[in-house]
């Protein structure tokens, strides 16, 4: 059985764009100017990803045409960690998960960076941006492909680093900062929990080698503990449970379940491709990976898997109530995000790995549309992002329109058409037949999220539908009502404005007269605002691009072939797919799908047919009760955010006294003993060579004093 | 074996203790009688005049290093030459081509000295700033 | 009388690499005889040349048949070639910046690189020999330029008093090295170390006093030179007033010589540690503790860095204690291991702070470094590896090197030691980062001179060094398999026939 070598071509092309972007991009821009050079840079940005794409479509047509036994293999690059027995290799694991995961990071990663040379173009940290984005996929690689938990975390850790430095790239404003701490500090909750969770895994397998009869020094590797994960946690059932938690803590942080959800939202902080690729489509799904990768170590677990199913449900249902409370279209997308990765929780947690696995590839591809035509809109609209400022844009924008709407249907689940139907079917059939029982006391978890998803499609279906009828529909153009001032522009987005005193191409800072220089070289070629003399209008084709293959991929083919044929299925797990009818029939659960996703479009048609409803205007006053409390994220975010703040203050307070008067009280003392240690040092270091030979002389008399010592203890002078 | 050195380990011993007995004790036991004359550095009646330790050109020392190194290149050679002459052709022919090499670094050595002036007894020329490397302006600074 | 006299058999190519870095250094010494004024770029060109070429010839003798040469003087091991290969890399690394820092602080004598190059020479035959007139030629040879070079700042009164406080107190030590070597040749009539495993074995001859006499006045000449307690007062002094690359140069390659003949006298007195053992037990602990807490209330920068190097010989030390402990069980990688970093972390951060001089003016107090960062950035951001390394933090490979010295000191039962370490490294934590924080301090109020734009040269060290160290902890485990070839020293081989069996963790088979 032969590797596959060219893996290391797929991580390795975005690790050089990385380190081309990173070491030559700065000087490329500079040499031939703002123009040119960012659109070099570009080219030389969105190449290695496209073709590490093709690379990996080479890979997985080869891998598919293999034996269904044979399709893992595991290519080795050097010895990374040797100690005790234990070796971890730098290793990739070449199989149906991982290359799936693959084809999505650099498939829809390509398609973003071609979208983000063109929204990026006028930014002039043009190539920090493809810097980070390039890093950022070859990060996400070796979290999918890494061959052992050690390396998948080197992967997270890498690709929560670009997330934060992605989401505060625009750093000059305070709240981008603070939006990317956020996201990084509530990311640090989950990686304690994966961290935890890796030490417990190694534990475990450490502990039971032996018995296991594992003598590959490779016991942390996926293709040496795997096989024997169902052996190993049938002997330790609770700390099956354990180690299931602790590694799904991980995956809640980085995929944003309640109540480690909360970073998201403040993550559309950073630019909107960044949003697409990392906080909608690959990042963010990285926990769905892992649970999958995982999957033994859930099943072993009930109550594990019922949590993950009871989670999911909760965070899909609180992130679509939610979405209907924003004004901004960036928000709702985020809402929507998480309330999506909610499904795919549900699908881990009633066993059906697989489907979760599913509905991570479609919604790579219409979430990743809706979010880049949310940026052609922002775009067109002068960085304005609230979706009360627009309106009727559907003639201006066609072919945002168009390709929007495709990934719209998808979202909402009508059926067959369009992909999102297959994969919320995958989940909620097997969810509501209860393919895997899921029980928690009385209560049978896994069903209720299954219904539970139903609503939430019909929730969905409604706050989209408002998103698109605000944007595109009703004949007010409300736009022309904004004000050109550069005050109101500014305290809208605060983000956006370029003749602030930054960093310069290399990211240090400058003093003022470098500064007015940059400037004079900087000054944009034109700084588009709205008034009476600009009205929007379509995108560029870089930009529109994108779209529209991402709309061909959001129709319903891909989802029908991938479902209906069990093609998905069978290349994932291996085993056939057969049409199980459990109590509920598949003619029941497409009518609901027919149902809800209809009804709910019907719904929100009807309510924003004509013009932006008074009941959320600009009046926050006129707002209902609920959708003031959903603007405000039913205070979650208030409760863990500054709740945790203020109790932290509380536990601080308490903590502090501790702190002052008994650690500090030692942390003193041995402060002032260190202190007074090194100053009594620092005497015998008088300065005077008479002083040093003598203690010179003492070392030597104690030294040899001790010597004879030792030999006359040891027998005498022999 | 031990005992072959013993003898001189008593003897190194006994000088020592004979040696610190000597002089602790005369300064113990000997009166002590302090007098402004007697702590001045003479006795004889001439008021001192100047620092004992008097400074002199660091000339000397580079000579007297100097001369110490070329001193131990012939102890060197004495000893190689004691055996040179009652040795086989061959190592007559290899022993002389290893001195050779070592002379030769001696006289690249001395060739240098001379070069940068070290025994150039003229201390206008030998001591000028520039020569030490100390331009005038930094001096004047 | 014709008395047939021994010629030695001559294997050139152990000569090799020394012979040319020597040649190099009389090269460079014509070069100056002759040279226009105001320009070292001939005798930095030929000097680094001259390195490159040993640098290969050092290399090219990596796998072959280890063992004596040269009538038993040299000896060619895996040790010896990566510690001479470590040398002639510090030495061109040093060069690499010395020379806009000569410039800056108005030295202008160039006899710095030759010194620096025969210092390099007598390193490398310290650390490829076993006979012990061999080492203390190195040594001399090393130390001796040694001093000159600390004193080469003839207008800087630190400068003048640091070459003659380590010209005396290495005399001393000196003094002492002799007389154990004259106790261990007394008995036995050889200079080979081998003499000492020679008595040990035997302790019915009445030797056994004599040998650990004759071992604990070696190893008090050699912790001399590794800066080890209570034989370290001169380093901090030394390094403070020499020029700061002169120190970089001492700091990393006389502690590299100094460890390695260290190694090779513990090995070769392998057979005694039952009773010099404990001693540097105490030594080893002393000197972790001393150099980290003296280091803590330092107010100068390279006096900091100078304790540091201390404290660094301290862990080095632990790992050469647990390898002569259990040979069979831990190799000498690791302290090999440990070298290479520190002689990296060593020379990038005393490059940084050689920035400090400019215009015949140096300032090397901590405020002295205030806002180097807005001049230096790269500088400075590679100074930040250098520290994490230093300090030990995990993506670096002073981590590693740390890590691997643990494990060591745990796994023969110098569990002490082990815990010494990471005490004494967590309160070094403190001085490391008062380093970085005082060149980010933007308030330059408080500094007297004026730091230097960093060259071309420097920026080079810097990103090598930074470069490596990122690398070789990222290839940990290829570096010390490299490392480890075959690093037993002579008088192992029982070891290494086991070593061989062991094929778990990593004391892999080589």
């Amino acid at each position: 059985m032969s590797g596959f070598p060219s893996i290391w071509l797929v991580f390795f092309l975005p690790l050089a764009g990385f380190l081309v972007q990173s070491l030559l991009g700065g000087s490329v821009v500079r040499f031939l100017g703002p123009k040119f050079g960012r659109t070099v840079m570009g080219a030389l940005a969105v190449l290695p990803v496209a073709a590490a794409f093709l690379v990996a479509v080479d890979i997985t047509v080869q891998l598919a045409g293999r034996p269904v036994g044979e399709r893992a293999v595991v290519e080795t690059l050097f010895p990374w960690i040797q100690l005790f027995g234990l070796n971890v290799p730098f290793e990739f694991r070449v199989d149906t998960l991982s290359m799936t995961m693959t084809l999505i990071i650099t498939g829809i990663g390509a398609l973003i960076h071609l979208y983000a040379t063109s929204y990026m173009a006028e930014d002039r940290d043009f190539p920090r941006f493809f810097t980070y984005l390039n890093l950022f996929i070859a990060a996400m690689l070796v979290l999918v492909l890494g061959n052992n938990l050690v390396l998948t975390f080197v992967g997270w850790e890498g690709v929560g680093l670009c997330s934060y430095l992605l989401i505060g790239f625009w750093y000059k404003d305070v709240a981008n900062s603070k939006a990317a701490n956020k996201a990084f500090i509530v990311n640090r909750i989950g990686d304690w929990g994966f961290t935890l969770g890796l030490f417990g895994v190694a534990t475990l397998v450490a502990a039971n080698r032996d018995l296991l009869g594992v003598t590959d020094p490779r016991w942390l590797s996926f293709d040496v503990i795997l096989p024997k994960a169902t052996e190993l946690l049938a002997l330790y059932p609770g700390a099956a449970t354990a180690i299931a938690l602790l590694l799904f803590i991980g995956a809640m942080g980085k995929s944003a379940q309640y109540p480690l959800a909360i970073w998201l939202p403040d993550a559309m902080a950073g630019p909107t491709p960044v949003s697409a690729l990392i906080h909608a489509a690959t990042m963010v799904t990285s926990g769905v990976y892992l649970l999958n990768r995982m999957s033994d170590w859930f099943l072993a677990s009930p109550v594990a898997m019922a949590i993950v199913a009871g989670v999911g449900a909760l965070t899909a249902l609180v992130g679509a109530a939610t979405a209907f409370g924003q004004t901004d279209i960036k928000k709702v997308l985020a809402f929507s995000t998480v309330s999506q990765l909610g499904y795919m929780f549900i699908a881990c947690g009633v066993g059906a790995f697989y489907a979760g696995l599913f509905h991570v590839i479609t919604h790579a591809f219409f979430k990743a549309l809706l979010f880049l035509g949310s940026g052609a809109v922002i775009h067109a609209m002068a960085h304005n992002q609230d979706m009360r400022n627009y309106g009727s844009l559907a003639k201006r924008l066609p072919i945002t329109y168009l390709t929007m709407g495709i990934g719209w249907a998808a979202i909402a689940g009508i059926p067959f058409l369009f992909a999102g139907f297959w994969s919320k079917e995958a989940i909620l059939g097997p969810a509501v037949n209860l393919e895997k029982a899921v029980m928690l006391g009385p209560l049978t978890v896994g069903q209720w999220a299954g219904w539970l998803g139903f609503v939430v499609a019909a929730m969905t279906a409604c706050y989209m539908t408002r998103m698109m009828a605000l944007t595109f529909g009703t004949s007010e153009e409300r736009w022309r009502a904004i004000e050109p001032d550069h005050g109101h522009h500014h305290h809208v987005h605060p983000h956006h404005h370029h003749h602030d005193h930054g960093p310069d191409p290399n990211g240090f800072f400058m003093n003022d007269d470098e500064a007015t220089l940059h400037e004079a070289q900087q000054a944009e070629p034109e700084h588009h605002v709205l008034d009476r003399n600009h009205e929007p209008h379509e995108v560029p084709v870089l930009m529109w691009l994108p779209l529209v293959v991402l709309a061909v991929f959001s129709l319903g083919w891909l989802g029908a072939w991938l479902y209906e044929g069990g093609v998905l299925k069978t290349w994932l797990t291996g085993m056939p797919y057969k049409s199980k009818h459990g109590p509920v029939s598949h003619e029941i659960l497409i009518g609901l799908s027919f149902l809800t996703s209809l009804g709910g479009i019907a719904l929100g048609l009807w309510m924003y047919r004509k013009r932006l409803p008074e009941s959320e205007g600009w009046d926050l006053k006129k707002w209902s009760p609920l959708r003031l409390a959903a603007s405000r994220q039913f205070a979650i975010d208030e409760v863990l955010g500054e709740g945790s703040v203020k109790a932290g203050g509380v536990i601080g307070s308490i903590s502090w006294a501790f702190d002052r008067y008994v650690v500090d009280g030692i942390a003193h003392l041995l402060a002032i003993v260190s202190g007074g240690f090194g100053h009594a040092l620092k005497w015998v270091q008088g300065g005077y060579v008479r002083g040093y030979a003598l203690l010179m002389q003492i070392g030597v008399v104690a030294l040899i004093g001790y010597l004879i010592y030792a030999v006359s203890m040891a027998g005498g002078a022999r | 074996m031990l005992g072959d050195f013993m003898p001189i380990l008593i003897l190194m011993a006994v000088a020592g203790v004979i040696c610190g007995a000597m002089v602790t004790l005369s300064w113990v036991l000997g009166p002590k009688k302090v007098t402004p004359y007697k702590q001045s550095p003479y006795e004889c009646g001439v008021e001192p005049q100047g620092d004992a330790r008097e400074r002199f050109p660091i000339k000397f020392y580079l000579v007297a290093i100097l001369f110490v190194l070329f001193d131990i290149e012939v102890v060197f050679l004495w000893s190689w030459l004691t055996v040179f002459k009652t040795g086989s052709l061959e190592f007559q022919v290899f022993s002389g081509a290893a001195v050779a090499v070592y002379m030769l670094l001696w006289i690249i050595g001395d060739a240098y000295v001379i070069k940068i002036g070290a025994i150039d007894w003229d201390e206008a020329t030998s001591l000028a700033p520039e020569k030490l490397g100390l331009s005038p302006d930094a001096e004047a600074a | 009388m014709i008395r047939e006299q021994p010629i030695p058999t001559i294997d050139w190519l152990t000569l090799a690499p020394m012979t040319t870095v020597v040649v190099a250094g009389l090269v460079a010494l014509f070069i100056e005889m002759f040279r226009p004024k105001q320009s070292n770029g001939p005798i930095v060109t030929v000097s680094v040349v001259g390195l490159a070429l040993a640098g290969a010839l050092t290399l090219a003798q990596f796998g072959m048949e280890p063992g004596p040469t040269f009538a038993g003087m040299m000896v060619r091991d895996q040790v010896g070639l990566v510690l001479q290969l470590l040398l002639i890399g510090v030495c061109l690394l040093t060069f690499l910046f010395s020379d806009p820092y000569l410039r800056e602080k108005k030295i202008a004598f160039a006899e710095f690189y030759q010194l620096a190059l025969w210092s390099t020479a007598g390193g490398m035959i310290m650390v490829s020999t076993t006979n012990m007139l061999m080492l203390f030629l190195g040594l001399e040879v090393l130390s001796i330029a040694l001093y000159c070079m600390a004193g080469m700042d003839r207008k800087q009164a630190k400068s003048q008093e640091s070459a003659i406080k380590y010209f005396l107190l290495g005399a001393f030590a000196s003094a002492f090295l002799l007389m154990g070597i004259a106790y261990i040749y007394g008995p036995t009539g050889s200079l080979d170390l081998g003499g000492i495993a020679m008595i040990a074995a035997m302790p019915e001859s009445g030797y056994l006093t004599m040998a650990v006499f004759g071992v604990g006045m070696l190893l008090v000449g050699l912790m001399f030179k590794a800066a080890l307690v209570p034989f370290h007062q001169w380093a901090p002094d030394v390094y403070q007033g020499a020029p700061t690359n002169v120190t970089a140069f001492m700091a990393a390659a006389s502690k590299v010589a100094a460890i390695g003949a260290l190694a090779r006298v513990l090995s070769a007195s392998g057979a005694l540690q039952e009773f010099w053992l404990p001693a540097l037990f105490w030594v080893a602990i002393a000197t972790m503790v001393v150099g980290n807490f003296a280091a803590l209330v330092q107010k100068d920068v390279k006096r900091t860095l100078g304790y540091s190097s201390i404290a660094n010989a301290g862990y080095v030390l632990v790992a050469l204690l647990a390898h002569v402990k259990k040979p069979d069980q831990v190799p000498l990688t690791t302290a090999l291991f440990f070298l290479v970093v520190y002689c990296l972390m060593t020379v990038g951060s005393f490059a940084v702070v050689s920035l400090a001089a400019k215009g015949g003016e140096e300032g090397t107090r901590f405020q002295d470094l205030h806002g180097l960062w807005k001049r230096a950035p790269f500088a400075v951001g590679c100074l930040i590896v250098f520290v994490a390394s230093l300090i030990g933090i995990p993506p670096t490979a002073g981590f590693f090197a740390k890590l691997f010295i643990f494990q060591d000191a745990l796994s023969t039962g110098l569990v002490p030691l082990a815990i010494v370490l990471a005490v004494t490294s967590a309160v070094s934590v403190y001085y490391y980062l008062g380093i970085i924080q005082a060149t980010f301090v933007s308030d330059e109020g408080a500094r007297k001179t004026v730091s230097a734009n960093p060259s071309f040269g420097l920026n080079l060290v810097c990103l090598f060094c930074a470069l490596a160290v990122l690398v070789v902890s990222l290839a940990a485990a290829p570096v010390s398999q490299w490392l480890r070839g075959s690093t037993q020293l002579p008088g192992e081989a029982q070891a290494r026939s086991e070593l061989q069996l062991d094929s778990g963790g990593r004391v892999g088979a080589r």
